[in-house]
């Protein structure tokens, strides 16, 4: 049992019901408050590469016409 | 430690070090690791995305930069019928074109794309970012590109026209 917040161990603090290094409440008996490794689950890396996608895609938007003006001002 | 869990009037547990100690074994180390190389992985994602990939697609329509076998194509393909016809202009009446209404139709077909300049007797092409233009100058006679990515002279063949058989007149 892992913390879905700090990935910290759960099991030091089962007895809490609450993470101990970030406060994050967990349900021992629902396998949805907590993760099984310390590691993000498959949606959430699912989530972050999509947004890392999104973001990315609007600087390259503002990359390349920072490009294209350098290069106008480059002086033709 | 006491039989109730300590948590404060927020709602935080807040356990004292007798209390609760967190220690870190050798596996959540590893995977502490993992974690920190799948966060490069996303900054990298991000930074060949924002600073590689999409530059260069908005710009160029593809995921490199432009290169000379790039312009080759284009130059093949837009570039050299204009200047063959500039040429025949030249052959025929005597003096370079002014501007590319003077190629229509009788030299030129089909209207060159806008990105293509014509301009008392100048060629010019803006493409990818780069200036394309011809030399028409005697021995030097050959295709140029300017820019940002690519400078130099351009690997295809000067264009050469057949002789006039016709006298030279003034059109219109």
């Amino acid at each position: 049992m892992y913390c879905r917040k700090c990935y910290a161990n759960l099991k030091q603090t089962a007895e809490f019901n609450r993470c101990g290094r970030c406060g994050r409440a967990f349900d021992p008996g629902n396998p949805k408050t907590y993760l099984s490794r310390p590691f993000p689950g498959n949606w959430k890396i699912a989530r972050q590469i999509l947004w890392t996608t999104i973001i990315g895609v609007m600087a390259a938007y503002v990359v390349a016409t920072f490009q294209m003006a350098s290069l106008g001002a480059g002086g033709h | 430690m006491g039989d109730t869990a300590p948590i404060s009037p927020l709602g935080y547990f807040t356990p004292s070090p007798q209390q609760w100690k967190y220690t870190e074994d050798a596996a959540a180390k590893r995977w502490r690791y993992w974690r920190i190389v799948y966060r490069i992985g996303l900054g990298g994602l991000f930074v060949i995305i924002a600073w590689c990939l999409g530059p260069n697609w908005i710009n160029f329509g593809q995921f490199s930069k432009p290169t000379m076998n790039d312009l080759v194509r284009i130059v093949q393909r837009d570039c050299v019928p204009v200047v063959r016809a500039m040429k025949e202009y030249h052959r025929d009446v005597g003096r370079w074109p002014d501007r590319i209404e003077d190629l229509t139709p009788k030299y030129l077909t089909d209207r060159p794309r806008p990105a293509i300049s014509v301009h008392d007797g100048q060629f010019m092409f803006f493409s990818k970012g780069e200036r394309i233009f011809y030399e028409f100058t005697g021995s030097g006679e050959d295709w140029f590109v300017e820019g940002g990515f690519l400078n130099g002279p351009i690997p295809v063949p000067p264009v050469t026209i057949s002789p006039s058989t016709r006298p030279a007149t003034q059109p219109g």
